[in-house]
C-alpha cells in the first residue's frame, strides 16, 4: 500500500470511529454506570436513523431531524425499562425484545422497504461540508464527540449523573437519598439510548441512507471497542474514561480495517471479510483476560459486565 | 412517638421451611429515646427493622410516626422519616464514591436533579468535620469509599447517616442501627460507639440499635429491650446506665 493509501485508510479509521464513539459512550452509560446489561443498540441506533430519516423526507430541517432521532431512541429505552422494572422481564430480554420489535416498525418506517435512500434532500453535512472532504468529515464528527464528552463531563457531576453511578453501585443509597431507584433506572436508559439514537441519526445522514440493516453487528462491535477503551485507559474520572471510549472505538475499528484490508489485498487465502466477528469475538475476551491480573486505583464503576 | 402496632411476619408461608419471626410485636419509642435492642442470631432483629425501614412488608400490623402511618410507603417515601444503618456494611455507602462525593450528596439530599455537585464547595466544610473526630481522616476525604479500612469505614457511615437526617429537613426522623459495631476491634468499637452517642445526643436522634454487646446496651441505652420467640421479652429502663447491671440478661437472650 502507498502512503496516499494508507493516509486515506487511517482518515476513514478516524471518521468511522469518531462516529461509532456515540455508540461505544451509549452502550458503557448501561453497562457500565448503570450495571444493566442492555442490549436495546441496535434498535435504538437504527430507530434513531429511521425517524432522522423521515422527519428529513417530510422536509424537517437536519437539526432537529437528528435531534428527534434522539428522542426516538431514548423512548426505545423507556421502553426496555419498563418491560423490566413494571413487566418483570429480565434484563437482558427486556432489549432484545424492544431491538425485534423496533426492527418491524422501522420496516414500517421506511414505507415497508428495508431501505430507502435520501432524494434531492440536503442532510446536516451536505449543509456542513458542501465538498464531501473526508477531513471536514472528521472535523465536524470530532466536534459533535467533545460536545458529547463534555456533556457527560458536566452530566456526571450533576445530583442526576452521581444517581445513575450509584444506581449501578448500590440502589440502597439512593432510597436513602430518598429517590425512587426505579425513576432512576428509567432516566438512565433513555439517557443512554438517546445517545445511540443520536448516533444512528447522525449514522443516516452521513451516509444519505437508511438501512434496516445497518446496524446490525454493532452491539458486539461497541462492546469490543469499550473492553479495549477501558484495558488501556485507567480513568480517574468520567470525562477521562469517556475519553478512553472514543480511544478504544477508533483502536477497534482500526483491528477491523487491517483484517478488511488483507482481505482485500494479496492475503485472500488467509483472510476473509467475514473473519472481522471472529476477530471482535478475541478483541472481547482478550483485554478480559488481561484486566482479571491488574486491580486500577480507581474504581468507577462496579459492574459485572 | 414513634409505634409499631402488632407486627408479624412469616417467611415462606404454606412451605416446609415456613418459620414465623415476628408475632404481634408491639413498641413504642419516645422522642430522642436512644433505645438498644438485644437478641440472638436469628431472632428477628434485622427482620423488625427492615419493616420499620420497609425494606421487608410485615403480614399484619402498623408502623406510625407521630400518628403519620408507614406502612404503606415504599422505603425510599420513608427516607425522610428513617434512615437504616445496614446490617450488610456495602449496603450504607457507594464504594465507587469518594468520601466527599458521599458527604456532598448526603448534605445536597434536598437539591434538584440537575445540581451541580461541586465538591470544592464542601471540601473544607468536611475536611473540618473529620478532623474534629482526631482519626486522622482528614486525610482521605478524596480516598474512594472502598479503600477505609473497617473502622473508618463505619466511622463515614454513621457521619453520613447523621448528615443525611440534618438535611432531610425533619425533627423526628429515626436512626436505625444494625449491628454497626460487629466485625471492628476493641478500639474502633469504642470510638464509633462514641461518636455515635455523641450524635445522638448532639441531634437529640430518636434511634433503634441492635447489638450483640450488652456492656455496651448497658452503657449507652436509655432503655434496653431484648427479642426472643418473634417477641419483645424485656424491656426495662437504663437512664444513662444507671439502672441495675445487665449481665445477666445474656441468659434471657440465649
Ligand atoms: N428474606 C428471608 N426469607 C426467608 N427467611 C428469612 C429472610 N430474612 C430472614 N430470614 C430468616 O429469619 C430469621 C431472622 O432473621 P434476622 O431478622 O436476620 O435475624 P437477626 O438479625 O436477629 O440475626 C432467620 O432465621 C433468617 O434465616
Ligand atoms: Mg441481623
Amino acid at each position: 500500500m502507498d502512503l496516499n493509501g494508507l493516509a486515506n485508510l487511517v482518515e476513514t479509521v478516524v471518521l468511522v470511529g469518531l462516529l461509532y464513539s456515540f455508540f461505544t459512550v451509549g452502550l458503557s452509560v448501561s453497562f457500565r454506570v448503570l450495571n444493566y446489561p442492555d442490549l436495546t443498540l441496535e434498535g435504538s441506533v437504527i430507530l434513531g436513523g429511521a425517524i432522522s430519516f423521515n422527519a428529513l423526507q417530510a422536509g424537517i430541517d437536519p437539526t432537529t431531524a437528528i435531534l428527534a432521532g434522539m428522542l426516538s431512541g431514548g423512548l426505545a429505552g423507556l421502553f426496555t425499562a419498563v418491560q423490566y422494572l413494571y413487566l418483570k422481564v429480565s434484563k437482558l430480554l427486556s432489549g432484545i425484545i424492544t431491538t425485534a420489535i423496533v426492527y418491524s416498525i422501522n420496516i414500517r418506517l421506511l414505507g415497508g422497504r428495508a431501505n430507502a435512500r435520501f432524494e434531492d434532500i440536503d442532510s446536516l453535512f451536505d449543509l456542513v461540508n458542501p465538498l464531501h472532504s473526508q477531513i471536514r468529515d472528521i472535523l465536524i464528527f470530532s466536534v459533535m464527540i467533545v460536545a458529547l464528552i463534555s456533556f457527560f463531563a458536566l452530566f456526571f457531576n450533576t445530583k442526576m449523573g452521581y444517581m445513575l453511578r450509584i444506581l449501578g453501585d448500590n440502589p440502597s443509597f439512593l432510597v436513602a437519598l430518598g429517590n425512587n431507584p426505579k425513576h432512576v433506572t428509567l432516566i438512565g436508559l433513555a439517557v443512554a439510548n438517546s445517545v445511540l439514537g443520536l448516533g444512528g441519526a447522525i449514522m443516516v445522514q452521513y451516509k444519505s441512507t437508511c438501512d434496516v440493516n445497518m446496524s446490525f453487528g454493532l452491539l458486539t462491535g461497541a462492546l469490543a471497542a469499550m473492553v479495549i477503551g477501558e484495558s488501556f485507559v485507567s480513568a480517574k474520572n468520567m470525562w477521562q474514561y469517556m475519553i478512553g471510549s472514543v480511544f478504544g472505538t477508533i483502536a477497534y475499528n482500526f483491528a477491523v480495517a487491517l483484517v478488511l484490508f488483507s482481505w482485500s489485498s494479496n492475503y485472500e487465502k488467509l483472510v476473509m471479510a467475514s473473519d472481522v466477528r471472529l476477530l471482535t469475538g478475541i478483541l472481547l475476551i482478550l483485554p478480559t483476560l488481561l484486566k482479571r491480573a491488574k486491580v486500577g486505583k480507581y474504581l468507577l464503576f462496579r459492574s459485572d459486565w | 412517638m414513634f409505634r409499631l402496632e402488632s407486627i408479624s411476619k412469616t417467611f415462606s408461608p404454606g412451605t416446609p421451611r415456613q418459620l414465623t419471626v415476628l408475632d404481634n410485636v408491639n413498641l413504642e419509642i419516645e422522642k430522642g429515646e436512644f433505645v438498644i435492642l438485644l437478641g440472638s442470631n436469628g431472632a428477628g432483629k434485622s427482620t423488625l427493622l427492615r419493616i420499620i425501614s420497609g425494606d421487608i412488608k410485615p403480614d399484619s400490623g402498623r408502623v406510625l410516626l407521630n400518628g403519620v402511618e408507614l406502612t404503606g410507603l415504599s422505603p425510599h417515601e420513608r427516607a425522610d422519616y428513617i434512615y437504616l444503618i445496614n446490617q450488610l456494611r456495602e449496603k450504607n455507602l457507594v464504594s465507587i464514591l469518594t468520601v466527599l462525593e458521599a458527604f456532598a450528596l448526603a448534605m445536597s439530599r434536598n437539591k434538584s436533579f440537575i445540581h451541580l455537585i461541586n465538591r470544592r464547595d464542601w471540601e473544607k466544610h468536611v475536611k473540618t468535620l473529620l478532623a474534629s473526630l482526631k482519626q486522622g481522616l482528614e486525610n482521605h476525604v478524596n480516598d474512594q469509599i472502598w479503600s477505609l479500612s473497617g473502622g473508618e469505614h463505619q466511622i463515614i457511615t454513621i457521619l453520613i447517616a447523621a448528615e443525611m437526617i440534618r438535611n432531610s429537613d425533619r425533627a423526628d426522623s429515626i436512626l436505625l442501627l444494625d449491628e454497626h459495631l460487629a466485625h471492628l476491634d476493641p478500639n474502633s468499637s469504642k470510638t464509633v460507639m462514641a461518636l455515635t452517642s455523641e450524635l445522638v445526643k448532639q441531634y437529640a436522634l430518636t434511634t433503634l440499635m441492635v447489638t450483640h454487646h450488652i456492656q455496651v446496651a448497658s452503657q449507652y441505652g436509655d432503655r434496653v429491650l431484648v427479642l426472643k420467640d418473634g417477641a419483645i421479652k424485656y424491656d426495662v429502663k437504663n437512664k444513662n446506665g444507671e439502672g441495675k447491671p445487665l449481665q445477666h440478661l445474656s441468659d434471657i437472650i440465649s
